[in-house]
């Protein structure tokens, strides 16, 4: 099995199977216009040690994963916030590793990484008001009270 | 340091998370603050649907009261109505109604300012509120507006067609009338309805994607040949290849005559294909030049075997679609294909994956599928053709167990004994002797004398034990009576010997049906999945290996279960779907013999 080495962004190497590495779809790209397994190491520079290691976890346990369907409707709605055992137990994380996860995915382009992330921010958010929003994700409220009754109003019907 | 801030900065990572979020849920954090505001309102208003649907805005169409009070409350003043960038009005115009002038005084206000409509106009009113309509579109600027409607030719032929980019042409539903509608299935309105589709494609430029459904069918009184109208057609092909910005066709019906095949302009991108379809037809499409097509699906039917056959001499010529490959289909650039159909060519995948290296996965693993399918029919065929052989030798072997008093094992041991039997004799290694030595009656033969031999033993000793006497002269007795009575004796333990053939048959035939009953339903519900991750990795099967695999599944039957049912529930549902959501549109320009 060939092994390549991908360089954080605080300059630590890590050698992955190149298998597991191309759950990236930008390491995957990347590799295919080089044409052959590199030798020198790629850098990853948005992606630090830390945040590297836990992505390169969940590609290795989801090496063997069939590629994601391509999604027309991605403004559907209906989709289910359901997420698998391994991944829920995999993004128990304090939040800022989550949302490095989520950015780290982002850029290196692996859905269902991204997915499972946006998923468990969904599920932080979801049947909360927006009180225990601000809590859950310290956020500091700058509405007065009439901006806030005003947003209410004019989109009641969201609520229906 | 990442927070929720860094996520508000990455647009993309946040309309992600709203697609898992139900619109109050999205309120509720617009509530947060203000830098959650926009995107928020973002994602509610950026697609509003004004017509009645779960989850989206507006009220049933049917309470026109409700509706004008939505577009009056929210219309005017809400500041979330700045961000719809597109807007779906439905059918909502078909009225001459408190509603449908709401909603155009909304637009003409200026308030409400989307990039695109969506329009579905039907009815007998709906071409004077596509006047009012026209006047709006005509106001908007053909660079930051466009149109997407779903009407009649004859309705569409009143649109501003410059600023129309999605085009869906209906026949007239018969819920509304004919008043606007070209009756389709006489000769000179199906001409005018051709016409009538290229004079409309004529003059829209924008047009991205078209879809017609054009309503003919091969049933009815009135079918039109298709020699009728071959020249309306030409016309209409000359004006479809014109359409240079065309990115989506979905087409169904009258295109699938075998003299005629819709060439559709190079720019396209994408293709559906709806109704019944002929070989002669895959072969005209085979040839076109598709050279950047990306996606095609096809949701068809096999023209061969329509019920009708007999009365279009057309299709009875044609081969079944199934004996018709697609190894020179022309198009090199598929990067989808999806199949709803029902009949599928031979190795249809395999054909589009070897020309078409951008494939997506899923095709690729669909070619896969055909590769392990025809592997397990072959492995199935040889074992139904072996069993037999292995059938008798295990009977052979349970004889001769049973004879030396070993009790019968469980099913589970059957299976693990029986596979192993299985795969010995399909690799050539059984002994001839042992399937066929004991079937002849030579075998029988054998098998009894031993037997007899023993029961005449006892039988004379038991005898001789009664006549013990007959030495001492105390008893008259010939050896007639003597050898009649060792026979008595004989026949006595022969009636009371066990049968231990039949024994042996009697036991292994169920659990040799149920191993069959195991390998079918294990075949499409698990092995086929295991044989295609093995090809997919690039493994070489053997039948060998393959069948050692199948056997071992067998014998793992329990772990299995519920893979099973869970692909005997998909197949149930994929069924009753095929029932219910494929409604073949039929050919309607077959000449007819009995007409």
């Amino acid at each position: 099995m060939s092994q390549i080495i991908l360089l954080s962004s605080d300059n630590v190497e890590m050698k992955v199977d190149k298998e597991v590495a191309e759950r990236s779809i930008l390491i995957k790209n990347m590799l295919e216009d080089v044409g052959e397994t590199p030798d020198q190491a790629i850098p990853i520079p948005n992606v630090n040690e830390g945040v590297l290691r836990k992505v390169i976890e969940w590609c290795e346990h989801h090496r063997n994963d069939p590629p994601p369907p391509a999604d027309e409707d991605s403004d559907s709605r209906k989709k289910s916030t359901d997420i698998e055992e391994w991944d829920q137990k995999f993004m128990q994380v304090d939040q800022e590793m989550l949302f490095e996860i989520i950015l780290a995915a982002n850029y290196l382009d692996i859905k269902p990484l991204l997915d499972v992330g946006c998923k468990t921010v969904a599920n932080m958010i979801k049947g909360k008001s927006p009180e225990e929003i601000r809590k859950t994700f310290n956020i500091q409220n700058d509405f007065t009270p009439e901006e806030e009754d005003q947003i209410r109003r004019e989109n009641e019907w969201a609520e229906e | 340091m990442a927070s929720l801030n860094n996520l508000i900065a990455t647009p993309e990572i946040l309309n992600y998370i709203f697609q898992y979020l139900p619109k109050p849920d999205i309120l509720r954090l617009a509530l947060t603050c203000k830098a959650l505001l926009p995107a928020s309102l973002d994602s509610l208003w950026k697609n509003l649907k004004l017509f009645p649907e779960e989850q989206y805005p507006g009220p049933d169409r049917k309470s026109e009261k409700e509706f004008c009070k939505f577009v009056t409350k929210y219309g005017a003043s809400s500041s979330g109505i700045q961000y719809t960038k597109k807007l779906d009005v439905g059918n909502c115009l078909n009225w001459d109604s408190l509603a449908s002038r709401a909603l155009l005084r909304l637009l003409e206000s200026g308030s409400l300012q989307p990039g695109v409509i969506e329009l579905h106009l039907y009815g007998s009113n709906a071409g004077k509120q596509l006047q009012h309509f026209k006047r709006y579109s005509e106001s908007r600027s053909l660079v930051d507006f466009s149109v997407r409607l779903h009407a009649t030719v004859a309705l569409a032929k009143l649109a501003d067609l410059h600023k129309i980019t999605y085009l869906e042409l209906h026949y007239n539903p018969p819920s509304f009338g004919v008043d606007f509608d070209l009756e389709v299935r006489s000769e000179p309105c199906a001409k005018a309805t051709i016409l009538g589709c290229a004079e409309v494609l004529r003059q829209t430029p924008k047009l991205t994607e078209f879809k017609w459904n054009n309503g003919y069918s091969i049933e009815g009184d009135n079918v039109i040949e298709f020699n009728m109208i071959s020249d309306e057609l030409k016309i209409f092909q000359d004006v479809f290849e014109g359409l240079e910005r065309l990115r989506v066709l979905v087409i169904s019906g009258c295109f699938f005559h075998p003299s005629f095949c819709l060439i559709p302009p190079r720019s396209l991108k994408k293709l559906v294909v709806t109704g019944l379809v002929s070989s002669a037809w895959w072969r005209k499409l085979a040839v076109c030049p598709l050279v950047g097509l990306e996606t095609l699906e096809l949701s068809t039917s096999d023209a061969s075997r329509h019920p009708h056959l007999e009365d279009f001499p057309y299709l009875a010529d044609e081969l079944p679609i199934k004996n018709f490959r697609l190894e020179d289909v022309a198009v090199v650039s598929l990067k989808k294909f999806i199949f709803n159909g029902r009949d599928k060519t031979l190795n249809m995948y395999q054909s589009f994956v070897r020309r078409n290296p951008m494939i997506d996965p899923y095709t690729k693993r669909s070619a896969l599928s055909e590769q392990a399918g025809k592997i397990l029919q072959e492995g199935l065929e040889l074992v139904l053709r072996e069993l037999r052989k292995c059938k008798i030798a295990v009977i052979n072997t349970y004889i001769k167990r049973f004879k030396e008093g070993h009790p019968p094992p469980d099913e589970n041991g059957f299976m693990t004994e029986f596979s192993k039997l299985v795969l010995t004799n399909i690799a050539g290694d059984l002994p001839e002797q042992l399937y066929r030595l004991e079937t002849s009656g030579m075998g029988i033969g054998n098998q009894c004398r031993e037997q007899l031999q023993g029961y005449l033993e006892d039988s004379i000793n038991e005898t001789a034990g009664v006549y013990a006497d007959f030495e001492e002269g105390k008893l008259d007795i010939t050896e007639k009576k003597f050898m009649e009575d060792c026979i008595k004796k004989l026949m006595h333990r022969v009636k009371e010997s066990e049968d231990y053939v039949f024994k042996a048959e009697r036991f292994v035939t169920g659990p040799i049906e149920e191993f069959v009953v195991r390998m079918r339903k294990l075949q499409s519900a698990v092995i086929k999945d295991v044989l295609v991750d093995k090809l997919a990795a690039g493994h070489e099967l053997t039948m060998g290996i393959v069948l050692d695999i199948w056997t071992q599944a067998v014998i793992d039957f329990e772990k299995h279960k519920e893979a099973i049912f869970c692909a005997g529930g998909y197949h149930m549902y994929s069924r009753s779907m095929s029932r219910t959501g494929f409604d073949p549109v039929y050919v309607s320009l077959y000449p007819s013999r009995n007409r």
